[in-house]
């Protein structure tokens, strides 16, 4: 294997932090953090919790009505709808209430049909019409087309099981490939990739092969991008081309890919507490530091700066623990029933986000 | 509660009237989230970021927000049978001191009531919010009441403005068609709660609207439920397999070994 790791050196966290100046404690308690971040264990992978997503929006209508029955009809005592009213109600009316409720959900159940199937050509549709063909210059004219852009872009990928088409770890690692590729000829400098059990995470030579892969077919041997993957967790950072024909990239790399996962969102907060209180009590922080500003600056270097736009390759929108901190103004972008990444999806969530206006308050 | 200010455009009418609208809209949306049996509801009445508005606009939703709370706290014969208590999370010390006093009055007058939680988001954002929680853990730790290794995210969500109240929302709707959270609920709406992303401007927004979201929400989550149930992953809780499994592997029994090597 031949990937060069570049691990920034931790300065000694015993750096005495005299006098309390901003910066020192801030080194100080980066580094403390991410420290003890290295030991925070990823999300144990096993197979049957792997999906966060319950997959019901595959489902076929007719299992879906299946369940739906079964359920309703054997839950006598099981929860209650909401169509029941708050004063205990006798058998009788409970009976009426419920064939309601069973019957509107029937109908919801049919109506969920059509729009599915219509969401579906919908997107069949979309896919013909916008198709990259693997050649940066057609990205590059759809979005010169738009007013704005983001500059930090971050995606929600899934993981899906192995067996499933474009699955696996390969699958994500293409996923996450055909997403850089995208990015760079769009021009968007900054992208993150967020999975949430950092499958990637431990698969970082497959995935800069196939990043390199892929951006040799979108933009020839000769000129191939330089890019730079980095675990903002464990604090590791990979640069160039997976077979290291770019040195340790002094210089600025077309693109930055940053990996995240569950344990960069609350883990991670929960962590910088825990530090600060163990510094403040070794009185080496005082209080009055704790503030907006140093926390942010903290998070961005643990995490990074949060990004303008996320776009979720999921059928419905769900967060999935995504780092709290760095939601706050971030446009979201998913299409209802999608669940494949694909070029129309990306190009909809950038023209979306040129027509957003972004007034903080005001 | 987003698009006031659009609505009142939208009709020609003076800001102040979108702002009213939309408190008028409130009131109709609660009275319709009780009968449902929702319990616990937060509005986003006031962001701090909000205080960069003109003061004129700002002390006009002040003083609408004053009155309806104290129509919904006391007045109004509909609320009095839900039983509803008012609760302020919010950043307090930015508030003007008499606004805050009489607030705090109506918080007060409805503290005996519980079957129903209104919050008040007032003035709220959630990073402040987080970083209130972080500073009180902080200073808790230094006053020995806390130690170090016992901070975990429940104790994150236990010092924030909600005093342990801070659950996992499950319903959040922002109206209005913007498709950002606006630093609201940050840290509770992250996993698995619905987000509901609605083009309605609030004052439009009624009963339909409000019964049609819970609607979905309920639908899916018995289509959910029904998931598990056969998936069997209900029935055991997380809490449970850590139990269950909380011994190391090596403490583990097992009979003698019968080897020809040597077992040491």
């Amino acid at each position: 294997m031949s990937l060069e790791m570049k691990t920034t050196e931790l300065e000694g966290s015993q750096s005495p932090a005299n006098g309390f100046s901003a910066e020192a404690s801030q080194e100080l308690v980066y580094n403390l953090v991410q420290q003890n971040q290295q030991d925070v264990s990823e999300v144990p992978t096993d197979v049957d919790h792997r999906n966060p997503v319950p997959a019901y929006s595959s489902d076929t209508f007719f299992t879906t009505l299946y369940n739906l029955f079964k359920n309703l009809a054997s839950s006598g005592s099981q929860t209650k709808g909401e169509g029941e009213g708050s004063d205990a109600p006798g058998p009788i009316s409970y009976y009426i209430y419920h064939s309601i409720l069973v019957f509107l959900y029937l109908l919801m159940s049919v109506y969920r049909f059509y729009e599915y199937t219509y969401n579906r050509l919908k997107l069949r549709f979309l896919n013909l019409a916008y198709n990259p063909s693997r050649t940066p210059s057609l990205i590059n004219s759809d979005v010169n087309k738009l007013p704005k852009i983001p500059y930090r872009l971050s995606a929600i990928l899934n993981y899906k099981s192995e067996q499933e088409e474009n699955g696996g770890v390969e699958g994500l690692c293409n996923d996450a490939a055909e997403l850089t590729a995208w990015c760079l000829s769009s021009g968007i400098p900054n992208f993150s990739i967020y999975e949430y059990h950092g499958v990637l995470k431990t698969h970082v030579p497959e995935l800069r092969r196939s990043i390199h892969r892929k951006l040799v077919a979108y933009f020839g041997t000769s000129n191939v991008p330089t890019y730079h993957i980095k675990i903002p967790h464990l604090n590791l950072s990979y640069a160039g081309s997976y077979d290291g024909e770019y040195g340790d990239g002094e210089d600025k790399p077309d693109i930055e890919i940053s990996l995240l996962s569950v344990v960069d969102g609350r883990p991670t907060i929960v962590e910088l507490t825990k530090v600060m209180s163990q510094l403040s009590k070794n009185h080496e922080l005082s209080e009055k530091d704790i503030n907006m500003k140093f926390i942010d600056q903290e998070l961005q270097q643990l995490v990074g700066p949060e990004p303008d736009l996320i776009i979720m390759f999921q059928p419905y929108l769900n967060l999935q623990g995504y780092p709290p901190w760095h939601t706050r103004l971030s446009e979201m972008y998913w299409e209802p029933d999608n669940d494949e990444v694909s070029y129309a999806v990306f190009l909809r969530a950038l023209q979306k986000y040129s027509t957003c206006k972004v007034n903080i308050g005001r | 509660m987003d698009g006031n200010r659009r609505y009142a455009k939208n009709a020609g009418l003076p800001l102040k009237e979108g702002h009213r609208a939309g408190a008028e809209s409130l009131a109709k949306v609660l009275n319709c989230c009780f009968k449902l049996g929702v319990k616990d509801v937060t509005v986003y009445a006031f962001s701090i970021e909000n205080f960069n508005r003109p003061q004129n606009e700002i002390d006009t939703i002040f003083s609408l927000l004053k009155s309806r709370l104290a129509y919904i706290a006391n007045e109004d014969t509909d609320f009095r049978d839900y039983d509803v208590a008012i609760k302020i999370v919010g950043n307090r010390s930015l508030v003007p001191s008499d606004v805050l006093t009489d607030l705090e009055k109506i918080e007060e007058s409805t503290v005996s009531h519980g079957s129903h939680n209104l919050f008040i988001a007032f003035p709220y954002t959630s990073r402040d919010d987080i970083v209130h929680s972080m500073s009180e853990i902080v200073q808790k730790v230094k006053r020995d009441e806390l130690s170090v290794d016992s901070i975990d995210a429940h104790t994150v969500e236990e010092n924030f403005y909600y005093r342990g109240e801070a659950e996992k929302v499950d319903i959040l709707v922002r109206t209005s068609g913007h498709t950002r959270l606006s630093d609201y609920m940050l840290w509770q709406c992250h996993q698995d709660s619905v987000i509901e992303f609605s083009n309605t401007l609030w004052p439009n927004f009624r009963f339909y609207h409000t019964w049609w979201t819970i609607f979905k929400w309920s639908y899916y989550k018995t289509l959910i439920l029904e998931d598990a149930e056969t998936m069997q992953l209900k029935r055991i809780s997380d809490e449970e397999i850590n139990k269950r499994y909380k011994e190391p592997i090596k403490s583990l029994s097992h009979p003698p070994f019968a080897s020809v090597t040597r077992v040491a």
